[in-house]
């Protein structure tokens, strides 16, 4: 087809189109007219106080119930994978059969974990930028792991996620190719929000630790098939931003019990819980912004991690855990006053740098 | 019926207490309520690694063990009732009467979602009390910061026994967990 034929075609497609929303438009408003007309009573009626605030507490009560049913299907994924019905969870004694001669050399592997706009393997433009820099900066004795997805459980991303495959795969399309910011936007959030549920689930005390070892299981898998074994291995370091740093701190404990090694866990703007199972581990460390908001309200949100609730995990580790602050001044938590943004990328993968020096020292 | 509070507060009460007097509805809730409740941690039941049938079992065994917490709960009121205010015992009277309180808890399902539970757990569990201490009040003639009095130890003997349930429920699932992931 000659290219002004296509262009002739695509400009009648979007003719027709509008021709076909305004006819729509037009026939609602007659409808719509209509309607009101012959409802004006009970539409009055609506308007009053009384029913709007009975309306409203019946849209309350609706939300709080989709919430919690869209976590409770969440939580059953999790639970028909640990049973087993999904397939692909593996033996934990089979990880790391034998050592093979042409394993990789390295001793120390980072694995970095995103935060919650994570939506397949590949990380956005300027994550992977930060994580280049990162590579580079990093001694030649460690390697850096990145494209886990942090927010699920199975070996494949969510576009491959058995009986929803077809609804994500969709979503995604929609999400980068829709004409309208707004349905694009829209789906971005359903993505952001599945991930929340995620986070939410990992620091539930009752569910928390079947999905962390699910996700635990999953690294060590990565951690195999890139030439990890825990004879020549000796630390694992996950590296968390934002939710990714609750997902962090979760799996870690498992991750030193599936690999034997040590495992260090370092939060970049992180949010997280406190409610995970810390005690074995000896160093968690965290780079802050001192601008970010988000960091900040989730301290709130999780309790655990206030001074007022001496007994949570979190503050019973501080008592005797090595927890490395870096504060840095005037970084947000994302977008250009972000952690991987030009200005304040190198201060971030200088702190990541430092505390893996005085870790690996001590 | 109800002293004045405040004309939206007291009217909210009053309209609890008509919703309890029109379900007409006595003791068999408990059993429905159990359900709801058991079925909030179904999930403990597959980290147990249960098979379906054994999983069924545990659910009406933990309904039943539920529902007993909570008429010992309501046998409780009455032995209160009884000490504080010298009303005769008759407790399958007053379980007929204060059964309709516990309506909020057919929704204690809802607790199973993660991230909000506690919150759904407290509410649901507050507006049980509360409607116990309306039904108090309407039935018995007892005000409403006595009720508070008389319907706490049975409220508390009611939550521990709930809670030693759930908690030996997921204690066993950590413990099929820490066996995975050790051996």
């Amino acid at each position: 087809m000659e290219p002004s034929a296509a262009i002739q075609h695509h400009r009648n497609h979007l003719r027709l189109g509008w021709r076909v929303v305004v006819i729509l438009l037009l026939i609602t408003s007659v409808l719509a007219f209509l309607g009101v007309s012959a409802v004006r009573q009970d539409a009055a009626i609506l308007l009053k106080p009384e029913s709007i605030r009975e309306l409203l507490i019946m849209a309350g009560a609706l939300v709080v119930v989709v919430v919690a049913l869209v976590g409770v299907y969440s939580v059953m994924v999790d639970f028909v994978f640990w049973e087993g019905w999904m397939r692909g969870l593996p033996d934990p004694r089979d990880l790391f059969p034998a050592l093979d001669p042409n394993t990789s050399g390295h001793r120390h592997y980072l694995v970095y974990l995103d935060g919650i706009h994570q939506s397949e393997e590949d990380h956005p433009p300027r994550v992977s930028e930060f994580l280049q820099h990162l590579e580079q900066a990093i001694d030649r004795d460690s390697l850096l792991v990145k494209g886990i997805e942090a927010y699920t459980i199975t070996p494949v991303g969510l576009k491959s996620t058995p009986f929803a495959h077809w609804f994500w795969q969709r979503l995604f399309s929609l999400q980068e190719h829709h004409p309208n910011g707004w349905v694009r936007f829209l789906c971005s959030f359903c993505v952001q929000a599945n991930n929340v549920i995620k986070v939410g689930i990992s620091s539930d005390r009752r569910y928390g630790p079947v999905m962390n070892y699910e996700l635990a299981l999953k690294i060590a898998r990565r951690l195999a098939a890139i030439g990890f074994h825990p004879s020549r291995a000796s630390r694992v370091v996950l590296v968390g931003y934002s939710g990714g740093g609750e997902m962090a701190i979760g799996a870690a404990a498992m991750l030193q019990k599936l690999c034997h090694v040590p495992v260090h866990v370092i939060t970049v703007c992180g949010v997280f819980s406190g409610n995970g199972d810390l005690e074995t581990l000896e160093h968690v460390s965290m780079v802050v912004g001192s601008k970010d908001p988000v960091a900040a309200l989730g301290r709130i949100a999780y309790p655990g991690r206030l001074p007022l609730l001496p007994l949570s995990n979190w503050n019973r580790w501080l008592t005797y855990g090595r927890l490395h602050r870096y504060e840095i001044p005037a970084m947000s938590h994302n977008g250009n006053s972000g952690p991987f943004s030009r200005d304040y990328r190198d201060k971030v993968v200088a702190a990541i740098c430092s505390e893996l020096a005085l870790t690996q020292a001590g | 019926m109800l002293d004045p509070v405040g004309f939206p507060l007291s009217a909210l009460l009053e309209s609890m207490v008509q919703t309890m007097l029109a379900m007409d509805t006595g003791l068999g809730l408990v059993i429905g309520v159990g359900l709801s409740m058991s079925a909030s941690h179904l999930f403990s039941l597959l980290a147990n690694r249960l098979c379906l049938r054994q999983i069924a079992l545990q659910m009406v065994l933990d309904a039943l063990v539920l529902s007993l917490a909570l008429s010992l709960g309501i046998l409780c009121h009455s032995l209160m009732l009884t000490l504080m205010e010298h009303v005769p015992p008759q407790p399958i009277m007053m379980a007929n009467r204060m059964g309709a309180a516990l309506w909020p808890g057919l929704f204690y399902v809802l607790v199973a979602a993660p991230y909000i539970s506690d919150l759904i757990a407290v509410t649901l569990l507050a507006w049980i009390h509360l409607n116990v201490m309306l039904l108090l009040q309407v039935h018995y003639g007892i005000p409403l910061q006595e009720g508070l009095v008389v319907s706490l130890p049975g409220f508390v003997l009611a939550l521990v026994l709930i809670a030693l349930v759930f908690a030996q429920r997921w204690r066993t699932s950590y413990n099929t967990l820490a066996r995975e992931v050790g051996r």
